[in-house]
């Protein structure tokens, strides 16, 4: 009854609701508008100033993966499509040229494994360093805490990439930092200039070992604790020793730039500057530490 | 544009269908012509039921659209929430225009919302030279009455 009503409405051109949708918008459309270059703005900023968005792109690509799959749909199609019609003479040559090249590969893996054999016995002569297989995980620097006083970053790359508290983060030239906070798809690094942060080190040229901590300034690290006859000599080069077990040993530190002896002090005071530049790199490594050693190593040896 | 009723079923579909055709891949030289298929969509629907579909939806499609093509987020939201005012403050008249002349007013409208981005990626550092970024418009406003006659068909059925 009521249908028919305002079917009957609909089509005398009276109905109510044919007359109300053109304008229930219209005084509320600005209003909306403004609304909604406000939210944008908002967006832009904490993306783009910010780079804390993150959060939200993760939420809803999770929503927007059945869209990425369907849009690979032609591409897929198009190469079954080109499969399914490749003539069998076409296969033949195409098989053929696979197995000489399989042929040339494996004579090359047969190479590669005595050369990797070679290459770890002469590693143990010149116990240039042990064989630990260290994966690498590149990440982008996504920000940076605001609070000047404290030494932290934030990267794009966490839990979901294999990255664990704890983790070393490098740049291309030395050790910047550890994970302390592993998130799902962040992390946040505190770097080896923070007053808080500790790495034990030792001289490239001689092997003495020391520990190196933070003092809050972006250029320089102390050494603690050195004895005033230890062999420190301004230009060298602090590597991380490993001995916490928590940085993998034989990464670039920090250059020693200063050495002050005091007879009145018990130690010596000697100031680093970092190898790696904490304050502009964005592009960084966080090594996954995996004591994994190679498997093809010389029976009988010893990492 | 006599059928003032809304779908929501359509709505889903083509609003699905447009962000697949976003992504989809092209060679590059069709890919400069890509038209803008969202921002036609949210201007179909919106002129269609400007009473269900108006510029806080075209936001929320912009935002989804940002994340799907890795834009900065709130770019598309900007555009398509513009595109959907526009559309509401002139759907009036649009209604009485007839095909051709819509279309004009669809490559006007896409025209401002491929300005404003232009004007968004020079803020950011990476703008386009050349009258080039204009050319989705004109795609989109000639594949405009083809979409239009068709969803009529499509939805009148």
């Amino acid at each position: 009854m009521v249908n028919g009503v305002s079917a009957a409405c609909r089509e005398a051109g009276f109905e109510e609701k044919t007359i109300k949708t053109i304008f229930t918008q219209g005084p509320f459309v600005g209003y909306r508008l403004v609304l909604a270059v406000v939210f944008s703005c908002a967006l832009f900023t904490l993306d783009y100033h910010f780079g804390r968005a993150d959060f939200i792109r993760k939420s809803l690509g999770v929503v927007l993966t059945p869209i990425h799959w369907v849009s690979t749909f032609p591409v897929k199609a198009t190469a079954w499509f080109h499969n399914a019609t490749t003539s069998k003479h076409e296969l033949e040559t195409q098989v053929g040229l696979l197995e000489s090249r399989m042929l040339v590969l494996e004579r090359k893996a047969q190479k590669y494994n005595s050369v990797i054999a070679e290459n770890n016995r002469l590693r143990e002569l010149l116990n240039a360093s042990s064989i630990v297989d260290d994966t690498v995980v590149v990440a982008e620097l996504i920000g940076v805490n605001p609070d000047p006083f404290s030494h932290q970053v934030v990267i794009n790359k966490g839990m979901s990439d294999g990255i664990r508290v704890g983790n070393a983060v490098l740049d291309a030239s030395g050790l910047m930092g550890q994970v302390i906070e592993a998130g799902e798809y962040t992390s946040r690094v505190l770097l080896i200039s923070d007053s808080s942060h500790a790495v034990p080190v030792q001289v490239n040229r001689n092997g003495v070992r020391a520990i190196a901590y933070g003092v809050g300034r972006l250029d320089e690290i102390e050494l603690a604790n050195v004895p005033d006859t230890a062999d420190i000599q301004i230009g060298d080069l602090l590597v991380s020793s490993g001995l916490g077990g928590r940085f993998p040993r034989g990464y670039p530190v920090a250059t020693v730039i200063k050495v002050e002896h005091d007879p009145g002090q018990p130690f010596s005071s000697v100031t680093a500057t970092p190898q790696a530049a904490l304050n502009q790199s964005r592009l960084l490594l966080v090594v996954n530490r995996q004591r994994t050693t190679v498997t093809d190593k010389p029976a009988g040896s010893k990492p | 544009m006599t059928a003032l009723g809304m779908d929501w079923r359509w709505l889903f579909v083509t609003c699905f269908c447009a962000f697949v055709f976003s992504v989809i891949e092209l060679p590059l030289w069709l890919a400069v012509w890509r038209p803008e298929w969202l921002a036609i969509t949210v201007f179909y629907w919106t002129l269609r039921s400007p009473a269900s579909v108006g510029v806080i939806f075209a936001w929320w499609v912009g935002i989804l659209l940002d994340v799907l093509e890795g834009k900065l987020l709130g770019v598309n939201g900007l555009i398509l929430a513009m595109t959907a005012y526009l559309v509401l403050i002139l759907q009036q008249r649009l209604r009485l225009f007839p095909i051709f002349q819509q279309s004009f007013m669809v490559f006007m409208v896409i025209g401002v919302g491929l300005m404003i981005e232009q004007l968004l990626r020079s803020v950011t550092g990476h703008s386009v030279a050349g009258f080039g970024y204009l050319l989705p418009a004109v795609s989109s406003a000639i594949c405009w009455p083809v979409l239009s006659v068709f969803m009529e068909k499509l939805l009148r059925k």
